[in-house]
């Protein structure tokens, strides 16, 4: 019934979608038929291939960098008060910042020799603040007995951070990190709209592209693959955060 | 191994909590090595900042504590404290692991401790899937597998319902026989420091030792609850925290009930 639902409403919206623009005779840079949104598909498959890779390529690279700042500023910050009193307010004026705003900067600073660079460093932008602050939560409540329990266990720094606070952070972490790929894929779409014409060739790229030449069926099927990228992304680190966790936290009892 | 035992002291021992509140006034006392005290007091009388002391998580603002060894001492929590994501044996070994022990060592260490608790069976257990009285258990494990020299026990047992508590006292007290540890238990309840310790001070709210009780030599563990000289060493120990004795003993009685039913 979970999956059959979903998938029946689907069904009956796209039956009904097909049949109104035939019937209402919609004209197909307004509003094109689902069919003719598949074949748009089916005939560029390549050309979509392609784009989908080179968006995935920055949204990963992006999120990736934004999950190994995020958790070691998070790490630096829970260690030292100092360091986050110095380097808070920065990490906060570049998050409250609108992105779209610094990202030509960015790429007049770096888009010139490399635009995937500078498309990755505005949609880490984006990503990396979520992980940041959960993490830094994460961190910062764990059980003070259990920090005690390493103290009298004479426990290392690196034994502290792997024994006890990376796992007991993890629930948080991980949570960042689904809100972090949502935005960096955001991020990326965002940069590229931003980049324009020729600096990039992802899917975004494809559909101010298509919107240029009315060709709605090519910016719906650009569309619809930038929502799967999404989906599949975020129930990956579902996943992740399943197997990492189901056996011993609490949200999996 | 081999050295003397050298008797565990506390001199003059001061703590200020930020530099005003004063949680422990010049303390001074001496525990004899394999022996059993319980220190008993209300609520936020400095129980807990003797122990955390005493294991080196606090230092004094004034006065020292001699002979308290290091890696040789065994601290139970309030709380279990274990590590959620890991099992019942690597919770055991945890602490033998970071002093670097070889594997077999630690093997039949943590084998020994958790065969000492009774919980040999549910070594590859999750806390999650334990019980609040083997959460508790495993902790004690955890203590006792390092053989520690010094044992100190902070209230660990108050969480747990009135039946789990009476058993693992019992049980306790074998470990304690078998260990030959010198015990300092912090407990808030009276009759518990009766039926446990061999000797039990008494702290009140401003951080001073006002009494030092020895308790009675017990011939029948099994029925010391039922003696009169349990009854008696209840009513010292009430009289001591400066309560009527009879007040105080109903008082303790309700304030084990009131837990056992949270």
């Amino acid at each position: 019934m979970r999956y059959l639902l979903p998938v029946l409403v689907g069904c009956l919206v796209l039956g009904f979608w097909e049949f109104y623009v035939d019937y209402a005779e919609i004209p197909k840079f307004v509003l094109p038929a689902p069919s003719a949104i598949a074949s748009a598909l089916a005939n560029d498959a390549a050309g979509f291939a392609s784009a989908t890779w080179v968006t995935l390529r920055i949204t990963g690279f992006a999120f990736f960098w934004a999950l190994l700042s995020g958790v070691g500023l998070a790490i630096i910050f829970s260690r030292s008060r100092a360091a986050e009193m110095a380097v808070y307010p920065y990490v906060v004026t570049l998050q409250v910042t609108p992105v779209v705003a610094i990202a030509p900067l960015i790429l007049i600073w770096v888009g010139f020799d490399n635009v995937e660079r500078a498309l990755v460093i505005i949609a880490w932008i984006v990503a990396f603040f979520p992980v940041l602050t959960n993490s830094l939560q994460g961190l910062r409540s764990i059980d003070p007995q259990l920090h005690d329990l390493m103290t009298l266990s004479r426990a290392n720094g690196w034994q502290r951070l792997t024994t006890l606070e990376l796992p007991a952070a993890l629930p948080s972490i991980l949570t960042g990190a689904k809100i972090s790929g949502g935005l960096a894929l955001i991020g990326a779409v965002v940069a590229e709209f931003v980049a324009g014409s020729g600096a990039s060739t992802g899917l975004a790229w494809r559909i101010i592209e298509a919107g240029n030449r009315l060709e709605i069926a090519s910016m719906f099927a650009a569309l619809l693959l930038l929502s799967a990228v999404g989906i599949v992304l975020f129930y990956t680190l579902s996943l992740i955060e399943w197997l990492c966790l189901r056996r011993w936290h609490e949200s999996f009892r | 191994m081999t050295e003397t035992p050298q008797n565990l002291s506390l001199q003059n021992v001061c703590v200020d909590y930020d530099n005003q509140h004063r949680a422990l006034d010049g303390l001074t006392c001496s525990f004899e090595p394999g022996s059993f005290t319980a220190l008993v007091g209300p609520s936020g009388c400095g129980k807990s900042t003797v122990l955390r002391t005493v294991a080196g998580l606090i230092a004094p603002s004034h006065g020292e504590v001699v002979g308290a060894g290091d890696n040789d001492t065994g601290y139970v929590f309030q709380e279990p404290t274990l590590l959620a994501w890991r099992n019942v044996y690597d919770n055991v070994a945890m602490p033998m692991r970071f002093a670097g022990l070889s594997a077999s060592e630690i093997d039949q260490r943590v084998r020994h401790a958790l065969q000492m608790v009774g919980l040999q069976e549910r070594h590859d257990a999750l806390p999650r899937q334990l019980s609040g009285g083997m959460k508790m258990r495993v902790s004690l494990a955890r203590a006792l597998a390092n053989r520690p020299r010094l044992l100190l026990l902070d209230e660990p047992f108050a969480a747990l319902d009135e039946m789990t508590r009476m058993r693992l006292d019992d049980d306790l007290r074998d470990i304690w026989q078998q260990a030959k540890s010198t015990v300092i238990f912090v407990t808030h309840s009276i009759t518990e420091a009766a039926y446990l310790a061999e000797r039990v001070l008494v702290m009140r709210d401003d951080g001073r030792l006002v009494a030092d009780l020895s308790m009675p030599t017990r011939q029948d563990d099994s029925h010391f609850r039922a003696q009169a000289s349990y009854h008696a060493a209840c009513a010292s120990i009430s009289e001591a925290l400066g309560h009527d004795a009879h007040d105080a003993y109903d008082s303790a009685d309700s304030r084990q009930t009131q837990e056992a039913t949270d």
